[in-house]
Order: structure tokens, then sequence, then C-alpha cells
């Protein structure tokens, strides 16, 4: 029974997992580059729905609550333009390493800005600080299986985001723009695409949703802290090589998968081996099954 | 004088750090391994040296030859994958091998007192064995062989591989012997270099081996440039110098370090040193009013 407690809330949490390799997901398919600075976003993110949460009390009122969601998506998504004028847009030219090493940049500059912060900001605290939510102490009894309510709104939340995406993506008239500069950037310019716009929506759009992501993790924790997205930032690492980089149905997929994955292990062996336990996954789907488990058989990899 | 000894004493061993780095990036691919090489190296030094009382030049052989041996076991599935995944994979090892060493206890007792990796605690009191002159031995030695690599033949081989490797294997190049060798020499060097670090400092943790440092590495070789031996070198020194000329920016200084490597790799997003050389070819052409050589062609 414990088992399958830790099965369901593994599938619960791994929804925020999907959001924030959706968000990698997606500009590594229009950019072809990674975003290392993406961590670091979903953390600011997280800080930002604390601070509404915090001053306007968030551990009583559902309004405020959805305000603090709403900061962090809005948060994310102009960190996200931010980051693509930074670090990616100078860079159009240059080699792989260029944008990795700016991206990167720019993630320890936030991480180092937000460590001194919390230590400065009165109600921030250097170690954790608060998220507070009125969430925080629900849970309700489905047969002999505790729920938490954080964890139930978190997965409804998300697959409600996934769920507009996936339409968004491939129905709407930017979406199929931001599928035809994936598929051949030349090409969906010369048929008169506007590829900087489409790249910038991108960005705003992946980090919104992981804003979304750090408010419901930090919702869900209670804390939130400056080193916190450089886990998740791995763990986005380990979803999108699983599901195949640039496939969003595999990244939404395989961050459940990594969800249940993980909090079985937590519960299980220990929490110290989750990480290894990933890893050797990733390896062995690296070098097994390099193409991920959704690319379909056109995916290059190169 | 101190001072500025302990700071060559780091800049050496940043610049071991760096060309470990740099010896995969002359085959064309990046590589996060570096780090979990250099915590294998750093952990196997310090416990032959300390628990077992090798000599502190035969424990490094031994880490550059386990380290070696690794990078040919880890180079071979690797050759299937290319750029970006290929540095996902090698975040994955870094990792796997910094849990290992989370968890890993081996604890003996020497003189009353229990020694060894302690798990999570880390390896405490090894043996202070290293100092400026072995710092700068072994990076001189280092620094000698990539110099040489660059002239030789496998320096040539490598440079065709990264810039065309069909048009390389029409030449006869084995790619598969020269990309290995380049990923298990770039791993023999982390594990020297990681097991001057643990004798050099007496103190390390797995936690000190993550991400953040497999980025740094990355920092020394971006910063200064990814063409000639020598960028890394330059990158390294200066990234190791840059946090000390800081030191009137306080706690702040980790974040102008970063806006430093950020507004260098956009002013120049070859790396210091290559931008440098370039700018020296085009002025010295247009002196002598000669045609520009054919630079280097970007990698894709």
């Amino acid at each position: 029974m414990l088992v399958l407690e830790y099965l369901i809330s593994g599938l619960l949490f791994g929804a925020t997992y999907s959001l924030v390799a959706i968000g990698f997901t997606l500009i590594f398919g229009v950019l072809n580059r990674l975003n290392i600075a993406h961590g670091a976003t979903i953390m600011v993110a997280a800080f930002a729905g604390a601070t509404i949460s915090i001053r306007l009390g968030g551990a009583t009122s559902y309004a405020v609550l959805a305000l603090a969601f709403a900061g962090s998506m809005l948060t994310g998504a102009v960190l996200g333009v931010l980051v693509r004028a930074v670090a990616f847009a100078p860079l159009r030219e240059a080699s792989p390493l260029a944008p990795f090493v700016t991206s990167a940049a720019v993630a320890i500059v936030i991480e180092e800005s937000f460590l001194q912060l919390s230590r400065r900001v009165p109600f921030f605290s250097p170690e954790f600080t608060p998220f507070p939510s009125i969430l925080e102490n629900a849970a309700f009894n489905v047969g002999p299986i505790l729920v938490r309510g954080a964890h139930v709104t978190m997965f409804v939340v998300a697959c409600s985001i996934m769920g507009m995406l996936h339409w968004w993506i491939n129905k709407s008239r930017m979406g199929r723009a931001i599928r035809a500069v994936e598929e051949n950037e030349t090409a969906a310019w010369l048929l008169g695409i506007n590829v900087r716009q489409v790249e910038i929506v991108v960005f705003a759009v992946a980090s919104a949703v992981a804003g979304a992501a750090g408010c419901l993790i930090g919702m869900s924790m209670g804390t939130v802290n400056p080193f916190m997205g450089s886990g998740l930032l791995l763990t986005g690492f380990v979803i999108i090589v699983l599901a195949g980089i640039g496939s969003l149905v595999g990244a939404m997929v395989c961050g459940l998968l990594v969800g249940v994955i993980e909090m079985t292990i937590v519960g299980t062996v220990s929490a110290s081996m989750k990480e290894a336990v990933l890893f050797v996954i990733l390896f062995a789907a690296l070098v097994f099954r390099p193409q991920g488990l959704f690319a379909g058989p056109e995916a290059k990899r190169d | 004088m101190l001072y500025l000894l302990g700071i060559l004493e780091l800049a050496g061993l940043n610049v071991i750090l760096a060309l470990s780095v740099y010896a995969t990036l002359m085959v064309g691919q990046f590589s996060l391994a570096q780090v979990g090489f250099w915590s294998i190296g750093a952990y196997l030094v310090g416990m032959l040296t300390t628990l077992y009382g090798i000599s502190l030049a035969l424990s490094l052989l031994a880490a550059g030859l386990l380290c070696g041996v690794i990078g040919i076991l880890l180079g071979y599935p690797c050759l299937r994958i290319r750029g970006i995944y290929l540095t996902l994979a090698t975040v994955a090892f870094s990792e796997v091998v910094r849990v290992f060493f989370h968890n890993f206890q081996f604890m003996v007792e020497i003189a009353g007192a229990k020694v060894g990796p302690a798990g999570p605690q880390g390896f405490r009191g090894i043996k202070v064995l290293t100092a400026w002159p072995e710092i700068l031995c072994v990076a001189g030695i280092v620094i000698v062989v990539f110099a040489w690599i660059e002239r030789s033949r496998l320096g040539l081989s490598a440079n065709a591989v990264r810039e065309d490797e069909t048009a390389a294997l029409c030449s006869g190049i084995d790619i598969v012997r020269v990309k290995v060798g380049m990923f298990s020499l770039g791993a023999v060097v982390a594990g020297v270099g990681g097991g001057l670090y643990s004798t050099y400092v007496s103190y390390v943790i797995s936690d000190n081996f993550g991400f953040h440092l497999a980025l740094i590495s990355i920092f020394f070789v971006a910063v200064g440039g990814t063409e000639r031996f020598i960028g890394p070198i330059v990158g390294a020194i200066l990234l190791t110098a840059l946090p000390e000329l800081l030191r009137f920016a306080g706690d702040y200084r980790m974040i102008v370090y970063g806006v430093f490597v950020l507004a260098v790799m956009v002013i120049c997003p070859k790396g210091l040193v290559d931008e440098a050389r370039a700018r020296l070819a085009r002025s010295r052409a247009r002196r002598t009013g000669a045609p520009v050589a054919a630079m280097r062609a970007e990698s894709p």
C-alpha cells in the first residue's frame, strides 16, 4: 500500500517535471541549444510567487495563491525574454559552446544574486524562504491512500497547462510557425515566418511554463531557495533525453515517469540514490536508444 | 608573497583542469565528464597516499591509469552520440560518480583515529603532499604534452576530425581511435589533476565536484579560446586571478564574475586568444597587403 502511495504522489509530482521539461524542449527545438539558465528561471519565478504569497497572505486565501501563480508565470516569461536577449540573441552565428557558456553564466549571476537577496531582504530567509500556502496541510484519503491536496492541485494545473500547450502548438497559427522553425529555420524564413519573433514567443512561453512549475513546486514543498533550480535542470536533462529532444508529448509522459521513479526510489531505497538511478537511466537511454523513446523515425540526432 | 604563491598554485590546478576539457574539445565535442575524473583522481590519490602510505608520484600514476582506462571504457559507447547528447551523457557520468562518492565509506584506523572517505561528510585529513613545485611541475608536463600534440600527427588528425569527420575518414584517419584517444587523454589529465588537488587541500567532499564545477571548467576553455592549447591556459589563469582581483566586490564577487564571463563571450564568442589571433592576422594582412590566410572554419 505504501508503494502505491509513492507511485501516486510520484505521478502527481511528476507533472511539474513535465512542465520543466516542456519548456526546455521547446527552446531546444527552435534554437537547437540548451538553455542552462532554465533552472534559474524556475527559481526566480518561485521566489516571485513566494513574495506575493508572503506579502498578501497566501496562507489563508485561495485568491492570493492564484495571484502568486500568475505572478510566477509572468516573472518567468519576462525573465525568459531577457535571457534570450542577453545570452542567445547576440550569438546566433557562434559555435554551440558560446550560448552554452553564456546561459550558464546568466544562471550563475541569477543564482548568486538571489543568494544575496535572500540574505538581505527581511522577509526572505538565507536558507529556506517559506512559501506559505493554504493548501499546505490539505490532505484527504482515497481508500487507504493518503493524497495531499497540494499534489492534486499541482497535477490538475500542470495537466491543464499541458493540454493548452498541446492545442496551441498543434492547432494555432503561432504553433504552426514554431513547428516550421523547428523543422527548418531557413525554409520557414523563406516562407515569410518571422523567426526572431517566433524565438521570442517560444522563450516567453517556455519560461512562463517553467515559472508555473517553479510556483507549483515551491507551493508543494512549502519553501524556496536560490539553488532549487539547478537540481530541476538536471532532472530536465534526464527527461528530455528519455523523451527524445524536441518531443512535447514525450516530455509530458517522461516527466510523469521520472516523477514516479524518483518517488519510488526515495521511498524504498534512499533519497541520495535517486540521482544516481536517474543518471544511469539517462546514460543507458543515450547509449541504447539515442533517438529517445518518443522520437519519430525521421528524427536526426546531430 | 605567500598569497601570490597560493594563487599560482590554484592557477596551476585550474590550467590542468582546463587542458583536460580541451582534450575532448580538440575533436569537436565538449564533455562535462572531466569533473567526474577529477573526483575519482582526488579520492584515489587521497586514499593511496594517506591510508596506504604510497608515494605521491606513484599514486598520481595510478590515478592517471585508472581514469585513462575508465575514459576508454566510457569513450567507446559515447562515440555513438555527438554534440549536445554527448555533453548530457558526460553530465550523467559526473553525477553518477558524485553520488557514488557521496555514499562511499572506507574508513581505516590510523594512529588511533579513523581516516578515510566518510560518505556525505567527505574525506578529511588527507596528507598534504602537494605545493607549488609539484603543481607547476605537473602543469608544465601537461602543457608540454599538449604543445607536442598540437604539432604532431595526432593533433592534425584531431583537427581534421573536428572540422569534418567524413573528410577525415576519407583521408584515412582512424576516427574511433583519435576520438577515444583524446577523450581518455583528457581523463588521464583530469585524474592526475584531481590527485594533486586532494593532496593540496587535504579535504575533499563529493558535493564540491558537482555541475557547478563542470560549468566553471567549461568557462576556462570558452573564455580563453578553443582553437589552440594556449587558450585554455590563458582562460584558466585569468579566471583564477579574477575572483582575487574582485575582492573589493565582497559578497557580490561571483555576480561580477558571471557578468565578466558573459561579457567576454558576447564580445568575442571564440574566446580571447582566438579573437586576438584573428585580429592580429587581419591587421598584419592589411599592413603587408597580402591576402588574409584562410582562417580555420567554424566547426558546425
